[in-house]
């Protein structure tokens, strides 16, 4: 068996008094491409803050690498869910995807020649090297989104957690991130959030349905039985490419 | 203005003025960017809180505003770190009780003639060479640990989850911009009062966002900004008599909407004229 680089046990989180997670346990092998999937609010990107260290859980057990998550930074590589934050911000596409390169070993120093060419290399992976001194916030979201991705690549990190990360961005620069995301999948374990189901058919090793409870597939497919107890609801299954299509007529979902 | 020079207290003014947009324009970046600016007028208002104390017990108001306005601050921080988006009511909170104290303790104190105006708006002119000096060391200070960390001052501002996942210790960070904030607050009441602390903080930061879009130029144009006001308002208010620190925000005043205005006159020409290229 591989080494596992990302086990939960029995995690438990609320919010405000709501159950966000309940009883959550799985594990993430090394070279593992980990598809995250469910409905909004199910727990999805709370689930990936506590895996970061961002929020602490109520009970229950995360370790990274076999560490409590915020002590294991230096491996681990973040793209954020774009939400628009901060587009006024005075900063160029290469000062976010140098951002990538900081650690808390190399407090105070500048960035070394290194740094920079790892960056380069990352913005030229997205397209985005044309782009690097363009403001943050003179940007399409597609195109912040992609300087976002540069930044996790510029780590170098051994996981990959990422947030819906092709959201906002065009079709054909989707389709060429995934396979970027492929290739470096060879060396990095990925953990990805993500509502498309196309996505998952051709690149997922392991499916996690996550609305409050989690439950793993390991065959890295999909069947419409999962995904109607993930969504709550009966979902049009339509693979390679196409996105799914929720029924219209809902009946008893919650 | 050149024969204001001659009189020891105008050049006093004018290098502390000169120190106090510097110290102002690189912290007043931070401040504006993080959207401290309330943060910061609450850490202001409650400094009275110790500068009531200080006249009270007898003790010596600067050193001792300052470590009371740090730890105002500190416990502004730790409300709001928490939650950054709704803290303002407990800042709210902090800035008046401070305030209140100072008054009452001021009241209090048997015999007590201090220019009370002096504080709430600022006394250039009474700048000593203590003072200035004060001002230097805390300007060598900021700028040596802004340019140390630098980069991480811009992780923590422009995004501080990914600033945590990658190993920064953003709290520590924001305590130190907390703590920078708290000083240049008090050094710059002395100029232009804890009324008016606010305006230079924020006005010249929100200049230089307009024509720059990186934070050291932000930083860099901010502190021009600001010794240029201070010497404008200063020699306005030698020549008409008017009084210093409400001069000076009155140029920055006029300054941010002369530019503001300017800018929306701009934007209005190039998008009409865009229009006709198509």
């Amino acid at each position: 068996m591989k080494e596992l680089v990302l086990t939960v046990q029995d995690l438990c989180f609320t919010y405000q008094h709501a159950i966000v997670l309940k009883d959550v346990s799985f594990s993430v092998e090394q070279g593992d491409f980990f598809v995250v999937l469910g409905p909004n609010g199910g727990g999805k990107t709370t689930l990936l803050k506590l895996c970061l260290g961002m929020l602490k859980p109520d009970s229950g057990t995360i370790k990274v690498f076999g560490q409590d998550p915020p002590n294991t930074s230096r491996r681990i590589g973040y793209v954020p869910q774009n939400t628009g934050f901060n587009v006024t911000f005075p900063i160029s596409a290469l000062e976010v995807t140098l951002m990538g390169r900081l650690s808390r070993s190399r407090l105070g120093r500048i960035y070394s020649a290194y740094d920079y060419s790892m960056a380069e290399d990352a913005l030229k992976k997205v397209g985005m090297w044309q782009h690097r001194f363009t403001p943050i916030g003179h940007m399409s979201g597609g195109q912040r989104q992609r300087v976002f991705i540069a930044r996790a690549l510029a780590t170098d990190p051994e996981i990959l957690f990422m947030d819906e990360p092709t959201a906002g961005v065009d079709p054909e620069f989707e389709t060429h991130i995934y396979e970027l995301f492929r290739q470096l999948n060879e060396r990095v374990t990925i953990v990805l959030i993500t509502h498309d189901i196309g996505v998952i058919s051709q690149y997922a090793k392991t499916v996690a349905c996550v609305n409050r409870t989690i439950e793993v597939h390991r065959e890295g497919q999909i069947t419409k039985g999962m995904l109607e107890k993930a969504y709550g609801c009966p979902v049009e299954l339509v693979a390679h490419g196409i996105p799914h299509r929720v029924y219209p007529v809902h009946k008893g979902g919650h | 203005m050149w024969q204001a020079l001659h009189f020891e207290f105008m050049r006093n003014a004018l290098i502390a003025g000169t120190m106090v947009s510097i110290i102002c324009g690189v912290v007043g970046t931070l401040v504006v960017v993080n959207r401290l600016v309330f943060l910061s007028g609450g850490i202001a208002h409650a400094a009275y809180g110790g500068i009531g104390l200080a006249v009270y017990f007898g003790f010596s108001p600067g050193f001792f505003t300052a470590g009371f306005a740090s730890a105002v601050a500190f416990v502004m921080g730790a409300i709001t770190v928490k939650d950054k988006h709704r803290a303002d009511a407990a800042i709210g909170a902090l800035w008046a009780i401070g305030m209140a104290l100072g008054i009452i303790l001021v009241s209090l104190t048997p015999g007590y003639n201090v220019d009370l105006m002096g504080y709430l708006f600022g006394s250039i002119l009474t700048v000593v060479k203590s003072d200035i000096w004060m001002m230097i060391a805390l300007n060598v200070v900021i700028l040596l640990v802004v340019l140390l960390f630098y980069k991480e001052f811009i992780a923590i501002s422009y995004d501080e989850e990914f600033a945590f996942v990658v190993g920064i210790p953003v709290t520590l960070f924001y305590f130190i911009l907390l703590l920078m904030t708290s000083l240049a607050v008090v050094v710059t009441i002395k100029v232009v009062g804890l009324i008016l602390v606010i305006a230079l903080l924020s006005i010249p930061p929100s200049i230089a966002e307009d024509y720059t879009h990186s934070l050291g130029g932000m930083m860099l144009m901010a502190s021009l900004f600001g010794i240029f006001f201070t010497v404008c308002g200063l020699y306005l208010s030698f020549n008409y008599n008017l009084p210093s620190g409400a001069a000076i925000i009155m140029v920055a005043g006029a300054a941010f909407f002369l530019s503001k205005i300017l800018r929306w006159i701009g934007r209005r020409s190039v998008s009409s004229s865009s229009m006709y290229d198509t």
